[in-house]
């Protein structure tokens, strides 16, 4: 069985290693697309060749990044029927209301502040990764 | 003509001739007095003419003065105008940047926690104890400071924010605070006294932030008190109600009540009493927003008292705003 892979979108090459270190601890070797701007992940998502088009099982996205930020990932995502239903998880240092609002009415299914605590960092992940990595084992479960 | 009358006619002659040298000696007496009159009243003239050009003199003198006052007036407003320009963008830029700054700051801060945390689960083998203490050590730098980064976030947080005024009670909010604390440590016993119904206009989120501040450092610094005691009381200030929370813990000297108010400043040391030194300072920032005033005083042993009002008074209005 073919797994999709979560999508990592984050500018800071230090903060992938550690988001990959946090998944990897809570998922294993559950597969990981870690792309460091909006547009490449872009070029995952939406690739001209639909047999190459990314469908992941969630996106964690950060918000302020050079090229494309995560708001604006967002709502390519969301305008397109293929991924409009994607889950997106904002993983985000910003605390202004502002960003969080923007997000959520743009179709955000989460809101994630990043903290700088880096047992609590590494938890939030790790718990963001064990939900979408196991999300269909609970779906089978239930039916 | 007889000798008689011809002695007559001699005296006659004589008188003439006295008379006549009488006359012109009148006469010329009375030349010079015309002379010495015309020289005194031209005298007069000529210092009359001088008075009256100094006059005159003064006269635009003084208009001069009057305009250079006038324009400096001008001048002054000018640049009174300008400056409270500058000083608002500045304020502006300065949020800006305190908001950029902090994001920017804060994600080196997560590689440096984050990879020390890496390196003390990933490597505990290989590090020695003294090793895990430096890392530690690291950690709690880069959280201290991230906390720094947060408190100087809120700061300029306040400066931004819009003001709504509501019905704020402030009896009440005090008591969810204090309770909130008392749970935190739920060892500590702290005598409260909290006049009731004390409600008043005022933004509820910056009142509330007020109100954590003051009553967060007078539980912070009577902790250290034998019978600790906080209260809140309402005194009349002109026409306001002026808000007053009183605790009987360390206190501070009044030598240096004005640095209370500024950011990162602070009268006690870390190993007495922990803390960043930006809780009054935010105090400060939002009492202003609402036009009020604020203000401390102390005693070292015998506690501090802080005093706020939530809007001007009669004598404040008109006058200059401080900051
Ligand atoms: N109730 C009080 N009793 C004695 N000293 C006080 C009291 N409140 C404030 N101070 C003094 O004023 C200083 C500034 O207070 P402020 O609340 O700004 O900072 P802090 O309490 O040190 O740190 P934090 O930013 O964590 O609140 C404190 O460091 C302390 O020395
Ligand atoms: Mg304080």
């Amino acid at each position: 069985m073919r797994v999709d892979p979560i999508l990592l979108v984050e500018d800071s090459e230090d903060e992938r290693l550690l988001a990959r270190r946090a998944l990897k601890r809570s998922i294993g070797d559950y597969p990981i697309i870690a792309v460091a701007n909006g547009q490449e992940a872009i070029d995952h998502l939406f690739s001209p060749n639909p047999a190459q088009c990314l469908t992941p099982k969630v996106v964690i996205l950060d918000l302020k990044m050079p090229k494309m930020g995560g708001l604006e990932v967002l709502k390519a995502i969301r305008s397109n029927p293929r991924t409009s239903a994607l889950p997106v998880v904002i993983l985000t240092s910003s605390k202004e209301h502002r960003d969080l609002v923007d997000c959520y009415q743009s179709g955000a299914n989460s809101y994630v502040q990043k903290p700088v605590d880096s047992t609590e960092y590494s938890e939030t992940i790790a718990v963001i990764g064990r939900y979408w990595a196991t999300i269909n084992e609970r779906a089978q479960i239930q039916e | 003509m007889n000798q008689q009358e011809r002695d007559q006619m001699d005296r006659a002659q004589l008188q003439i001739e006295t008379l006549t040298t009488e006359l012109m000696e009148t006469q010329r007496g009375l030349t010079a007095l015309t002379f010495e009159l015309e020289e005194r009243v031209a005298e007069r003239t000529a210092s009359l003419r001088e008075s009256n050009q100094k006059l005159k003199e003064e006269v635009a003198e003084r208009e001069k003065a009057e305009e250079e006052v006038r324009r400096l007036n001008e001048e002054l407003e000018l640049r009174v105008d300008r400056r409270t320009h500058e000083l608002e963008a500045a304020n502006r830029d300065l949020d800006s940047f305190a908001y950029s700054v902090s994001h920017d700051l804060r994600a080196p801060l997560r590689s440096i926690d984050g990879f020390s945390l890496a390196l003390l689960e990933d490597c505990s083998d290989k590090i020695d104890d003294m090793g895990k203490d430096y890392l530690h050590r690291i950690r709690r730098s880069a959280q201290r400071m991230a906390q720094l980064i947060d408190d100087l976030l809120q700061l300029s947080r306040i400066v931004r924010r819009e003001l709504t005024r509501q019905p704020v009670n402030l009896s009440r909010e005090t008591r969810e605070i204090l309770c909130h604390l008392q749970e935190q440590n739920p060892e500590r016993k702290v005598e409260l006294f909290i006049e009731e119904g004390l409600t008043d206009e005022a933004d509820p989120t910056l009142i509330r932030v007020v109100l954590q501040n003051i009553l967060e450092n007078a539980w912070k610094y009577t902790s250290k008190a034998t019978q600790a005691r906080i209260e809140l009381r309402k005194e009349n200030h002109e026409d306001r109600p002026m808000y007053v929370i009183r605790d009987n813990g360390a206190g501070f000297s009044m030598a240096y009540v004005d640095k209370l108010f500024v950011p990162f400043q602070r009268l006690h040391s870390d190993d007495e009493f922990e803390g960043t030194g930006i809780g009054l300072a935010i105090v400060r920032r939002a009492i202003h927003r609402h036009g009020g005033t604020v203000s401390a005083s102390g005693k070292i042993g015998e506690g501090a008292c802080f005093r706020f009002t939530l809007g001007p008074s009669v004598s404040d209005v008109g006058g200059a705003q401080c900051e």
